[in-house]
């Protein structure tokens, strides 16, 4: 089941990145406006479910500058899908979270021994982004 | 390089530096998320009363947010629920690279001129291969 479940959220999630490339919502109204109806749903939730954590959390610094870093970012892959030449190439960039999700939790874990069929995800994933990048097509 | 690239690699240094904060955090059930979500909410707020504040009215009767924000909260409960009932969450990463097939193939369809060079789709090709190669590796599981 999980399967065609993948399928169906890999069909949305494109179609949602679409929408937001060809939507013609001024400036940066569009994230912000998602950003403060997803935070009332989220506050809806916690309020039922986790209100007795409320001054303990909301006092924790850790959160806010999380939460500032998280709103950055959020705003930076929307610029970014508005004006790269394709959504599906600011998409491939993934590769290199991966990548870099891979050789930090190495660093952390002291566990250095990467095997043949991981280095070559990596070799390709980093001639992909270079491919990308270096294209004159896509600036 | 072009503006977007440079921003791009800037995006996944810091996606990277927060899932690995996630990783390591231990804050209890889903407390963290809902928190973060509160605070950019209320941060969002705050900017939009002040940049936007003479579109509150005609924007937020616009039902496509909404819409928006319900898909937001599907494709999340969504990637939750196949998180916990499929083999190895790294299966489910894979489909990263249907997204950006779909992604190729619909800019396509829409823009009748988008040219798409052999150098960018080799590119394209070796990102979805990675992908698949990393994430399927016995050895990371």
């Amino acid at each position: 089941m999980w399967i065609p479940l993948s399928i169906f959220r890999s069909i949305i999630i494109a179609l949602m990145i679409l929408y937001l490339r060809y939507d013609n919502t001024q400036q940066i109204m569009f994230p912000i406006i998602i950003k403060i109806i997803v935070g009332v749903l989220s506050l809806a939730y916690f309020t039922a479910y986790y209100k007795e954590h409320f001054a303990s959390k909301f006092s924790n610094p850790k959160y806010y500058v999380y939460a500032v870093v998280s709103l950055f970012v959020h705003i930076l892959g929307y610029h970014i899908i508005k004006t790269c030449p394709n959504p599906a190439y600011f998409k491939v960039f993934a590769v290199l979270q991966i990548i870099l999700l891979y050789v930090a939790t190495l660093y952390i874990t002291k566990d250095y021994e990467v095997s043949a069929q991981s280095m070559t995800g990596i070799i390709c994933g980093c001639l992909a982004i270079i491919l990308i990048s270096l294209d004159k097509n896509n600036k | 390089m072009s503006g977007w690239i440079y921003l791009s690699i800037l995006h996944s240094i810091i996606v990277a530096i927060l899932i690995l904060y996630i990783k390591y955090d231990n804050t209890p059930y889903i407390i963290f998320p809902l928190v973060i979500n509160i605070i950019v909410g209320a941060l969002s707020l705050v900017y939009f009363i002040l940049y936007y504040k003479e579109h509150f009215t005609n924007e937020f009767v616009k039902p496509k947010y909404y819409i928006y924000a319900l898909f937001v909260l599907l494709v999340s409960i969504l990637a939750f629920y196949i998180i916990k009932v499929c083999p190895n969450p790294a299966y489910f990463r894979v489909f990263a690279t249907l997204e950006i097939i779909l992604l190729l193939i619909f800019t396509i369809y829409l823009k009748n001129n988008f040219t798409i060079t052999i150098q960018t789709i080799a590119g394209v090709a070796l990102g979805c291969l990675a992908i698949i190669l990393i994430s399927l590796d016995d050895s990371n599981h």
